[in-house]
């Protein structure tokens, strides 16, 4: 069946195998190494090895009996929603402004937009803790929002953008023809429609303000310390095989998140 | 939408502002030294809550609260920093109306040059900077500084060295007949030439976790005392080695911030601390010895014979205590170690 060709143009299954094996020896090389630290997380040894030597839930109790690592979730989980709630509308404003304007310099302005991409992210770090110490919000809540709303941008930016790119403008235009202010024709007829990009950037502003750390490490501290940097603390001296445990629930809340954008995006 | 926006908003920068409303003392610390029962009984006792966030080195700490906008309350410089702390205004004279427990401080460690008097600061712990070695892949002699500034054929390309420039330029100098703060520019530059071709051999300079060392991915480095023994516990085949030609001793001290958002709560902290049970606490936690008397009625058993703890008698006079060094001698070392560092 497998060899059996529809055409004499057609490549069967069977002459693609050896892509297919090399196509899953790439997701392999990409997925396992995430997916390692999940059995290492029910160890029971008190320091972390691979394959565990025998089972245990110790470290995820740790975790959720620490009061430690609880505020840290607690400050990441606010950090995250406020970043979300504060990059997503400002990223959808810049898109749709973007796409719509004829504004001649508007290819300067994306670049600008989508800059703290492409700039490595120590040299953000270093600048912004240097104007953070001047404004006063080094180890702050709002410092960090701030600090990660202009990480976030970008990403709402990029997907919102893609979103409008696919969208006919016109029906917007009729809308506006019919009567309908430039807000209400956005809000009823183009926000609709653009959804999935705006789930997905919201998404992706969550994601990149939950998993952030160089920047946390700069500007976050005290009792605003974010999750990963109390990771990555805790990963410098000995290494706590709490972090494996927390990676693993982290791992878990990705593919969740993935799911909800696969389900978004079924849904446009 | 948008009231449902606007009360998660208003929720969360509420909690935010309820969460600061609380008494708190920001602890600025070393990295995995500070007991997390240790705050939790200073919290149950005092209702004031602690948070900790760590450094990994005093350069680290030093510029950070340098710049100001910390919010940090009480940190903790070795005794070679001390003096800088105090000179450049970064830290505050304790309070004797709250710090009644100075008295506590062992005498040997009350009258000391970085600090007269105990005025700014109090002791948190001390130890040694010394050797750790693996014995199931070196059996040699481990109280020698050859083993990383001329590694044996077993150790090349295994040996980590903390980055920590007065530690190792000093053990250089001494390895070529140098003492602390040395100035001699031949012995520098024999010193500079160890460091120099030893660095081949070193695997990397790193703080290096003591994970590290107890699955054998290093086999040799430059380490303190208490972190030694917390890798020796989890594997036996490590030692610790005392250089014979000289190693450093240190302390670390507690200080009260010039610019502390809580300077009574972090008295109060400085106070707790030097409690004999509450110094045994950090004690056995870090593996590091305290400077408060009476602490060794709360040590566990085997603190108190532990081979980093307890300098063998042969190489009590190899250690000296650690000393600012002069500026022009600092930056002479700077320029040897940015050279070692590239």
């Amino acid at each position: 069946m497998l060899n059996r060709p529809a055409s004499d143009t057609q490549i069967t299954h069977a002459r693609r195998l050896w892509l297919y094996a090399v196509a899953v020896l790439v997701m392999a090389f990409l997925i396992l190494p995430t997916f390692v630290v999940i059995p290492m997380s029910f160890s029971d040894s008190r320091f972390l090895r691979f394959p565990p030597q025998g089972f245990s839930l110790r470290w995820y109790e740790s975790y959720l009996t620490s009061p430690e690592w609880m505020q840290a979730t607690w400050v990441s989980l606010k950090v995250a929603v406020l970043t979300t709630l504060l990059a997503t509308p400002l990223g959808i404003a810049a898109s749709y402004g973007l796409h719509v304007s004829r504004v001649p310099f508007s290819r300067v302005l994306t670049i600008a937009l989508i800059s703290p991409l492409i700039i490595p992210i120590i040299i953000l770090g270093v600048g912004i803790f240097y104007l953070y110490v001047r404004l006063g919000v080094v180890n702050t809540i709002p410092g960090l929002v701030m600090a990660h709303t202009i990480l976030a941008i970008p990403f709402v930016v990029v997907t919102v953008s893609s979103g409008l790119q696919q969208y006919d403008s016109n029906q917007e235009l009729a809308a506006r023809n019919l009567g309908a202010s430039r807000w209400t024709a956005f809000r009823t007829i183009t926000l609709p429609q653009i959804r999935g990009s705006i789930v997905a950037g919201g998404l992706f502003a969550f994601i990149t303000s939950f998993d952030e750390v160089v920047i946390a490490l700069f500007i976050s501290g005290g009792q605003n310390t974010t999750l990963t940097r109390r990771m990555f603390t805790g990963l410098r001296d000995e290494i706590d095989p709490t972090i494996a445990a927390i990676s693993s629930l982290l791992i878990v809340l990705s593919v969740i998140m993935l799911l909800i954008l696969v389900l978004s995006n079924r849904q446009k | 939408m948008k009231r449902t926006l606007a009360t998660s908003l208003a929720a969360l920068v509420a909690g935010a502002s309820m969460a600061a409303a609380d008494e708190v003392v920001n602890f600025y610390n070393w990295g995995n030294v500070t007991p997390p029962e240790l705050i939790e009984k200073f919290e149950a006792e005092t209702g004031i809550r602690v948070t900790v966030t760590d450094y990994d080195s005093n350069d680290t700490a030093l510029a950070r609260i340098r710049q100001g906008g910390h919010g940090f309350d009480l940190v903790v410089p070795s005794n070679n920093y001390v003096e800088t702390w105090i000179q450049e205004g970064l830290v505050q004279p304790l309070d004797r109306d709250i710090v009644t427990n100075i008295g506590n401080i062992d005498p040997q460690w009350l009258n000391v040059d970085f600090d007269p008097g105990r005025e700014y600061s109090t002791p948190y712990f001390w130890g040694t900077t010394g050797l750790i070695v693996n014995t199931s892949v070196y059996d040699g002699d481990p109280h020698t500084a050859s083993i990383i500034l001329d590694p044996p054929e077993e150790l090349r390309g295994r040996i980590n060295v903390v980055p920590e420039m007065s530690d190792i330029m000093t053990m250089a100098i001494r390895y070529n007949g140098g003492e602390q703060c040395e100035s001699d520019m031949e012995i520098l530059r024999a010193a500079r030439d160890t460091l120099m071709s030893a660095r081949e051999h070193w695997l990397a300079m790193d703080y290096g976790n003591i994970d590290a060392y107890v699955n054998n991915d290093i086999s040799a480095g430059v380490y303190w005392n208490g972190g030694a023994m917390r890798a020796r516990l989890q594997n036996d085949d490590l030692v610790y080695g005392y250089p014979q030609e000289g190693f450093s001793v240190w302390m670390d001290n507690v200080m009260v911030l010039a610019d502390a958002q809580n300077s009574e709560g972090a008295m109060k902290f400085v106070n707790f601390l030097l409690e004999p049970e509450n110094a045994a606490m950090i004690s056995n936690f870090s593996r590091y010895a305290s400077g408060v008397m009476g602490y060794e009625e709360y040590l566990e058993e085997e603190m108190r014979t532990a081979p980093e703890i307890v300098v063998p008698s042969d190489l009590v006079g190899a250690g000296s205590f650690s000393i600012a060094c002069p500026q022009e001698v600092n930056d002479i070392y700077s320029q040897i170690w940015t050279e070692l560092m590239q």
